[in-house]
């Protein structure tokens, strides 16, 4: 692994954490910094439930360009900062890195 | 939600199985000597039975019925609850008629433009919000003519004999794909795929399946409706299209599809406010629904109750 691409992927899940925090209310009041990257999302994690999920697609969509396709990925890409992030660093078309 | 949290909430709503596999057969019987007449003779002796022996079901039938009709009386108020068992048994009987005989039913449709554009034309997917009121699988069947999939969002037939004499009223024959609102995030995700591909995602508009509700009016007291077809559409970009189907004669439906929103957030408010006016749209026409047609109303779980609040 690069360290360019370690670099990017920081990058992303430090914006991915400030997304969540100012779009989901249930988050609204944390600070971005105290989500750990591998913190599990949904349930007893960060505790979103399934609504969140809805955000978290448009989220991706409007500010990495980046589209869930295959649906059936979504409980390995949902699983957490870190799982979100790779999955944006590997689909986000290249104008927007 | 939890899976864990799923299961709790999907036992707690799990509706105790009716009817079996011998129940069905005489049905069967009766259908293939008496036709529908015949079958739906049989339904009064049966739902009597229930209505004097399962507790539960009165209970559930109750709770509507008290909402519906204020200051009945009791004896008045069991009547009532009667003729919804019966409505509720003809309609299962209809189900089953379609299976076997798709174009059995004439069926009438209330449209716009608009509407049909949107289901027939358009390359967005819709949400189809309908509500266990009226015979909305007999509308669905009828939408065989459509280019689009339909996605259902429900669970799964808890009761095997049903299910496999109903087998979604014959809706198998078409594409359609069923989305389990209890599998992985509730499949909002699958919802949201098939949104993107233009499909139309049936919803029911009156089951939380645990998931978030908001407080609206309805029957002259707060209660509680889900608003995630809202919010998904609102995410796709896509219309919400409310789904009305009732029985104008032994034969024949009608199937009211003319009316439609487009949730589009705006500023100013918060999104919960703005979900909130969309669904309180929504259960406003389904209560003047219920209004002119009382018995074709099935909701057999409390909705004017939240879910886990003694619901």
């Amino acid at each position: 692994m690069t360290v360019g691409k370690e670099e990017e992927l920081a990058s992303i899940r430090e914006k991915l954490k400030v997304l969540l925090v100012s779009n989901l209310a249930f988050l609204d009041e944390l600070d971005p910094a105290s989500i750990k990257d591998d913190e599990i999302l949904f349930g007893e994690g960060l505790g979103l439930d399934s609504l969140d999920a809805v955000e978290i697609v448009v989220l991706l969509q409007r500010h990495f360009d980046v589209h869930i396709k295959d649906m059936k990925e979504g409980r390995a890409v949902f699983y957490s900062i870190d799982t979100l992030a790779r999955y944006v660093h590997e689909n986000i078309p290249k104008d927007k890195q | 939600m939890t899976a864990a949290d799923r299961t709790e909430k999907s036992s707690a709503i799990r509706a105790k199985r009716r009817g079996n596999s011998l129940g069905i057969w005489f049905f069967e019987i009766m259908l293939r000597a008496f036709g529908l007449k015949g079958a739906y003779g049989l339904l009064h002796l049966v739902c009597l039975h229930y209505l004097l022996f399962d507790r539960e079901a009165v209970a559930a039938g109750m709770t509507y019925v008290e909402k519906r009709f204020p200051g009945s009386g009791v004896l008045q108020n069991y009547r009532h609850v009667y003729r919804l068992f019966v409505n509720q048994g003809r309609q299962l009987i209809d189900r089953y008629v379609i299976a076997g005989k798709p174009d059995y039913f004439q069926y009438e449709q209330i449209s716009t433009d608009e509407t049909l554009h949107a289901l027939q034309e358009s390359t967005r997917g819709v949400v189809l919000l309908t509500s266990h009121a009226g015979n909305w699988q007999v509308a669905l069947r009828q939408m065989g003519h459509l280019k689009k999939r339909i996605c259902l969002v429900m669970r799964p037939e808890d009761n095997p004999a049903l299910r496999d004499s109903l087998q979604l009223g014959g809706l198998e024959a078409k594409p359609v794909k069923v989305i389990d609102p209890l599998g992985h995030l509730g499949g909002v995700l699958e919802m949201m795929q098939a949104l993107g591909e233009g499909d139309v995602v049936c919803i029911m508009g009156d089951r939380a399946y645990g998931f978030d509700t908001l407080e609206v009016p309805f029957l002259g007291e707060p209660a509680y409706f889900p608003y995630g077809a809202f919010l998904v559409a609102a995410a796709a970009e896509c219309p919400v299209l409310a789904l009305l189907t009732h029985k104008i004669s032994e034969r024949a439906y009608i199937a009211d599809i003319s009316n439609m929103w487009y949730p589009v957030y705006g500023k100013g408010k918060s999104k919960r406010e703005q979900l909130s006016k969309w669904l309180g749209n929504y259960v406003s026409l389904l209560e003047t629904f219920v209004e002119k047609h009382p018995y074709e109303c099935f909701l057999f779980h409390n909705v004017w109750a939240q879910e886990g609040k003694g619901a």
